[in-house]
């Protein structure tokens, strides 16, 4: 390549480089012009507060209160876990749930269904009862797993008990 | 076929209930839990800070409550999280992956937002349950992430407002026949937050106790009142030689269990109150912590030290707490000697404090004027 066409080529890719600037300097503009004044004051009362949160993080990172590859695995796990795993096995579930339950049918098991997920994941801490330690009685002292179950046998029986309600009342 | 065609579409979720009108209504109830939560954990915080910002002294029930709404707001919000999560989930993909500035910086602060969202409640539920799976010094982090999440939240709102107004106001957009709705989704996240609220509280509001089948207690333990550590745990053991001492400028003062008993006693009705949420009331009585001090009036604090040699193991007591009738150094509980796992032979015990500074196991008071 001779020098000519390097400067040539040196220019072009300047001059795009301005452009992508200055077209993400107008987008990010216009879409400060637009908010409204409330919009404005939580949008810097928030990045202000999240980044004193992340100074508050940095500085135990540091002083290696907090180590920095289980606070970052804890962290971001949550996001990665929920959106390519927990999300699609639901959204699999959900739609074996429309293709192979009746319609009639299909309303109250998808209901029971979320609803004995949402309320696992609370108990499910719970019912390992890994926290336990021999020198505490007193710490975890239920029978978790009798009541998980009896909050399940609720959360499938009642629509059952309503539906069969529903048919057998005179009408 | 491209890689990038291997990279899911928002299309490929089936619409069903999830969608805006769903997650406006669960965000907004998430708003509230989360505010409630932040502001109750930076009272906490306060608590166990001393010095940063003024508390009352009073009413004697106020860290039972504000906790108990710290850990229950926290626990309701699984739900409510939950469903949110799902019904924005399409979202994850939509294009531009990456994008412009704009793009990134909203991307960013939307996995601030989910990431500390996620980390505070599954930590929090975790710490409750007192599995450390996650290994981590607690607190700290959690208090941290939780700037992390309020200011993301408020972040979020700045960006969604206009949405929001108009989601609000829109008519709830129908599904198939025989399908679950989107006012289907949202009963079942408010019902899921109640149901783990509830079964959660057992430790919290007695009246639960029977429903309560999730609560990380139900007041067994010696002298029915539960123990967060207990005398093993911090390596404790009676010791029949025990002496109180109180340092105070140069001078050193010792008292034996008997001196104690033979000062004037005082009983006073309290709750022990953990940081996890529980709390039992129990009559204790002993001595007035300011009346083993020279003129209480003019300290400005005291460091409480214990013979368990842990990070629980001490306490400071601000002028404030110290100079309160209610604030005993306790000999017993509804009238027999305290428990070894209560802090025998002596503890400290104060109003509107949360547990981990009720001092166990007291062998030293250092004044500071």
């Amino acid at each position: 390549m001779n020098a000519r066409r390097r400067t040539a080529l040196v220019r072009v890719f300047r001059r795009r480089i301005v452009e992508v600037r200055n077209q993400q300097v107008a987008e990010v503009r216009a879409a400060v012009g637009g908010l409204t004044g409330l919009q404005l004051m939580l949008l810097l009362a928030g990045s202000g507060t999240i980044v004193f949160g992340g100074v508050q993080m940095l500085q135990l990172l540091l002083d290696r209160t907090a180590p920095v590859l289980g606070v970052g695995a804890w962290w971001l796990g949550g996001p990665l876990i929920v959106d390519l795993l927990v999300v699609p096995i639901v959204v699999i579930a959900g739609v074996a749930i429309s293709r192979l339950v009746p319609v009639g049918w299909r309303r109250d098991i998808a209901a029971a269904s979320a609803l004995s997920l949402l309320v696992s994941l609370v108990a499910l801490p719970f019912l390992t009862g890994l926290g336990r330690r021999p020198d505490n009685p007193s710490l975890l002292d239920r029978n978790y797993w009798a009541g998980y179950l009896t909050l399940m046998v609720l959360v499938w029986g009642v629509p059952l008990v309503l539906r069969l309600l529903r048919r057998f009342r005179p009408r | 076929m491209k890689p990038a065609d291997l990279v899911p579409r928002p299309e490929w979720y089936p619409a069903r209930a999830r969608g805006g009108w769903l997650s406006v209504r669960v965000g907004t109830l998430l708003g509230i839990t989360f505010a409630t939560c932040f502001v109750t954990g930076l009272i906490s915080h306060f608590h166990q800070h001393p010095g940063l910002f003024p508390l009352p002294d009073g009413p004697v029930w106020g860290y039972a409550v504000s906790q108990g709404i710290h850990v229950t707001t926290g626990i309701a919000s699984i739900p409510l999280l939950a469903v949110k999560l799902w019904s924005v989930a399409p979202r994850f993909w939509q294009r531009p992956l990456v994008g412009g500035v704009l793009r990134m910086l909203e991307r960013g602060s939307v996995l601030v937002l989910v990431a500390s969202a996620v980390f505070e409640l599954v930590t929090g539920l975790l710490n409750v349950a007192e599995w450390y799976a996650f290994g981590f010094y607690f607190p700290p982090v959690h208090y941290a992430v939780a700037w992390l999440a309020i200011g993301a939240i408020a972040v979020h709102v700045a960006v969604q407002l206009p949405k929001v107004r108009e989601l609000w106001k829109a008519p709830e957009p129908a599904v198939a026949t025989g399908d679950l709705g989107r006012r289907d989704a949202f009963r079942l996240a408010g019902l899921g937050a109640v149901i783990a609220a509830v079964t959660t509280a057992g430790d919290k509001l007695p009246v639960l106790r029977p429903v309560g089948v999730l609560s990380q207690r139900s007041a067994t333990g010696p002298q029915g009142l539960p123990v967060n550590r207990s005398a093993v745990a911090a390596g404790v053991v009676a010791d029949p030689d025990w002496q109180l001492r109180v340092q105070d400028g140069g001078r050193e003062r010792t008292r034996t269990l008997a001196d104690l008993q033979a000062m004037p006693q005082h009983a006073a009705l309290l709750p022990i109150a953990c940081v996890e949420g529980w709390n039992v009331w129990a009559t204790w009585e002993g001595v007035r912590l300011s009346e083993l001090v020279d003129d209480p009036g003019g300290v400005a604090e005291l460091t409480v030290r214990s013979a368990d040699p842990g990070g629980y193991g001490v306490s400071t007591v601000t002028r404030q707490t110290l100079n309160h009738p209610d604030t005993l150094l306790a000999l017993r509980i509804d009238g027999e000697q305290l428990a070894l796992d209560h802090g025998y032979p002596a503890r400290l015990i104060a109003p509107n404090r949360p547990g981990a500074l009720q001092t166990k196991w007291v062998t030293t008071i250092e004044v500071r004027r």
